[in-house]
């Protein structure tokens, strides 16, 4: 199975960065069912209502919707959505602490801007 | 009576007949066993006298005298104390007079033994009254209480026991064993008259009384209702002390 | 607050050399699954007995939706406890012992636990004094989920079963609480298998209750602070301490706060929440005080 649970966060906000992981692996896709509460609490023995919680984060961000007595389906544009996030989260808990760092240490803009050039070439 | 409660019943008696039954079964058994390794006598059969009722009574003691085995159960299965003591002394209760019945029909019909001749509340009591079928009457009814009463103290008894420890079980047991086998062997010194001392006359007199006669009066003219009396007291007292008893069971850790 | 679930109320419960329990107060209300934890002799089984109406406290009371729950047959019909104990006649087969739940309880759900049977390739057909120590939990357990008791009490549920089967029960009780949204208490050693299905926690600690709270916000509250001994002395000023270790240099602080939150922490401390067991642990861990004095 995909999910892994292993931190110590708790296992509410687990569930929904699983199902989020998911979606941006395109594991599931816009308009795919994702398994229920029961299944996911009666394979990981997490109690359902834990799993509703976790859900119903999904929910408020607009990635999964409820359809009535059928289950949770991906939102049409979840994927984008969720890259639009995750992009802007990038850019506040990476980016910007980055820059901080790096003036600490005296480098200039442009300087950090060839070190970034410098990963992007190294990196295979 | 509550759905419980009948239910709590009924489970009794199946089980409770069950048990007697197999014991009846192993007892016909062994005489069955003995008869095929004596010399097959066939008169055996035509002279066989089995008290049933007696039988079923005897079992129905022994019954009674277990009755932590069936909590352990009851109380597994969420029933309380209250409804296991009134099903089970219920279910008790009936087998026994089931079997007292039974006995009096087979002896009416004198198929098994005439059972009124032989019994002890007919030799003390048979011939109180001018009427037979008075005192017919009156001896089946001493009969009926008098072994509801033996089955309710056997109850009683087996309740006390059932709160004590294995350890303790087995000392209490052995010193009322020996406690009974010395009241029986004084009762008889007391009735026969060989004990002279003033304790022993009075101890005769009271257990005259209770069973309502005289040294005067001849066996088979006693009186029926003191004793009749007594045996009601003594049931009921018996009821209230299962009852007490059965409030205090609790599960052991054996 | 309503009276609806079971309320133990002040229950305490003295043997000879010991008191087992010591004003005992909690509530298992409808519908939750419950975790009730404590070492062993803490006083877990007394309370679950005591509960079960199998033995009586020394003082306090237990009630069933408001009304007292001994000899109570309509409460005591809707509480099963599987526990250690076999209270089974050992003479009987399984077969009639699910008929005996059926009479006593008024229902029982044969095709459930005939298909739960087989899971667990378990045959019926046994007499109940024939089990090995696995097999009589797997057969409790299976009594306990196919009865139709609104609150089920597991007492070290899993004793004697191996891996495949404690995940197996584990599952099943996941489902069956999806199902019938029952309340189940577990009380057992093995907290890590339980920790994500249990919504509320009580604690135990030599006959005390010294955690009653959602396994969440008990989870919110429990930090390890690691750094050098000074460093991490002077941030858990005024924090309550668990216990602390030692590794090296590095000095470890497990704290519970209260409803604070946890201050941010300097660039030479580091801070980690904690999983339900080793916050266990450091719960009920013998203060070292206690065991110099």
């Amino acid at each position: 199975m995909l999910f892994n649970f292993d931190s110590t966060d708790p296992i509410y906000t687990q569930v929904a960065e699983q199902v989020e992981a998911a979606i941006l692996t395109q594991t599931y896709h816009e308009g795919q069912q994702i398994p229920s509460t029961t299944e996911i609490s009666k394979y990981f023995h997490i109690n359902p209502a834990t799993v509703l919680k976790g859900f119903n984060l999904l929910v408020a961000k607009g990635l999964v919707e409820k359809k009535r007595g059928v289950g949770m389906f991906v939102s049409p544009g979840a994927y984008q959505r969720l890259i639009d996030h995750r992009r802007n989260e990038f850019y506040q808990l990476k980016i910007r602490p980055l820059i901080k760092e790096a003036q600490r240490l005296h480098f200039s803009e442009a300087a950090l801007l060839d070190l970034i050039k410098r990963g992007f070439e190294t990196n295979d | 009576m509550k759905s419980k409660t009948m239910r709590v019943t009924t489970y009794f008696f199946k089980r409770m007949l069950r048990q007697i039954l197999y014991g009846l079964g192993v007892v016909l058994a062994i005489i069955l066993f003995s008869w095929l390794l004596s010399n097959r006598d066939t008169e055996f059969f035509a002279n066989f006298k089995i008290q049933f009722g007696a039988l079923i009574g005897f079992f129905a003691m022994f019954v009674a005298l277990t009755p932590y085995a069936d909590f352990k159960l009851l109380i597994q299965n969420g029933v309380s104390r209250r409804t296991f003591w009134l099903g089970r002394t219920i279910a008790l209760v009936v087998i026994n007079l089931l079997g007292q019945i039974l006995d009096m029909i087979l002896g009416f019909f004198k198929i098994g033994t005439p059972v009124a001749e032989n019994s002890a509340a007919w030799q003390l009591y048979g011939r109180f009254f001018q009427s037979a079928s008075l005192n017919w009457l009156i001896w089946a009814v001493l009969v009926l209480v008098g072994s509801t009463v033996t089955v309710l103290l056997a109850s009683v008894v087996g309740s006390c026991f059932s709160l004590l420890t294995k350890r303790v079980r087995r000392y209490v047991f052995l010193a009322l064993a020996a406690a009974f086998f010395l009241g029986i062997r004084l009762i008889a010194m007391v009735m026969t008259g060989d004990a002279v001392v003033h304790f022993a006359i009075w101890l005769r007199n009271i257990i005259y009384f209770l069973i309502g006669g005289t040294p005067n009066v001849g066996a088979g003219h006693f009186n029926p209702t003191v004793p009749f009396i007594s045996l009601l007291v003594l049931c009921s007292a018996a009821l209230v002390a299962s009852y007490y008893v059965t409030q205090q069971f609790k599960i052991k850790n054996e | 607050m309503t009276n609806v679930g079971i309320q133990v109320k002040q229950i305490s419960k003295h043997y000879r050399h010991k008191d087992a329990l010591k004003g005992v107060s909690l509530n298992f209300a409808p519908g939750k699954i419950y975790g009730l934890l404590g070492r062993n002799g803490a006083g877990k089984s007394t309370l679950l007995n005591i509960i079960a109406n199998r033995i009586f406290p020394s003082s306090g009371d237990i009630t069933f939706d408001g009304v007292t729950l001994n000899n109570n047959d309509q409460a005591l019909g809707q509480c099963y406890l599987m526990s250690e104990v076999n209270l089974y006649p050992d003479g009987d087969r399984l077969e009639r012992l699910f008929k005996n739940t059926e009479l006593f309880y008024g229902s029982f759900d044969y095709d459930y636990a005939h298909r739960l049977a087989r899971k667990f390739e378990l045959d019926l057909h046994q007499k109940f004094g024939k089990l090995s120590t696995g097999y009589r939990s797997i057969f409790k357990l299976i009594v306990a989920l196919a009865s139709p008791a609104r609150y089920v009490f597991f007492d070290e549920p899993v004793l004697g079963l191996d891996a495949n089967h404690r995940e197996l029960f584990y599952r099943e009780l996941v489902d069956n609480y999806a199902k019938t949204n029952r309340t189940f208490v577990i009380s057992t050693h093995l907290i890590e298998e339980i920790a994500a299905m249990v919504e509320h926690v009580f604690i135990i600690k030599s006959g005390e209750l010294i955690v009653d709270d959602e396994v969440e916000h008990l989870l919110s509250q429990g930090y390890l602070i690691t750094g050098t001994k000074a460093d991490v002395q002077v941030y858990c000023q005024g924090m309550k301490v668990l216990g602390h270790e030692n590794l090296g240099s590095l000095y470890g602080c497990y704290v519970l706060l209260g409803d604070d939150t946890l201050p941010t922490p300097p660039a030479n401390i580091t801070t980690e929440r904690l999983d339900l067991q080793r916050l266990f642990v450091q719960l009920t861990n013998i203060d070292e005080e206690e065991l110099d004095a």
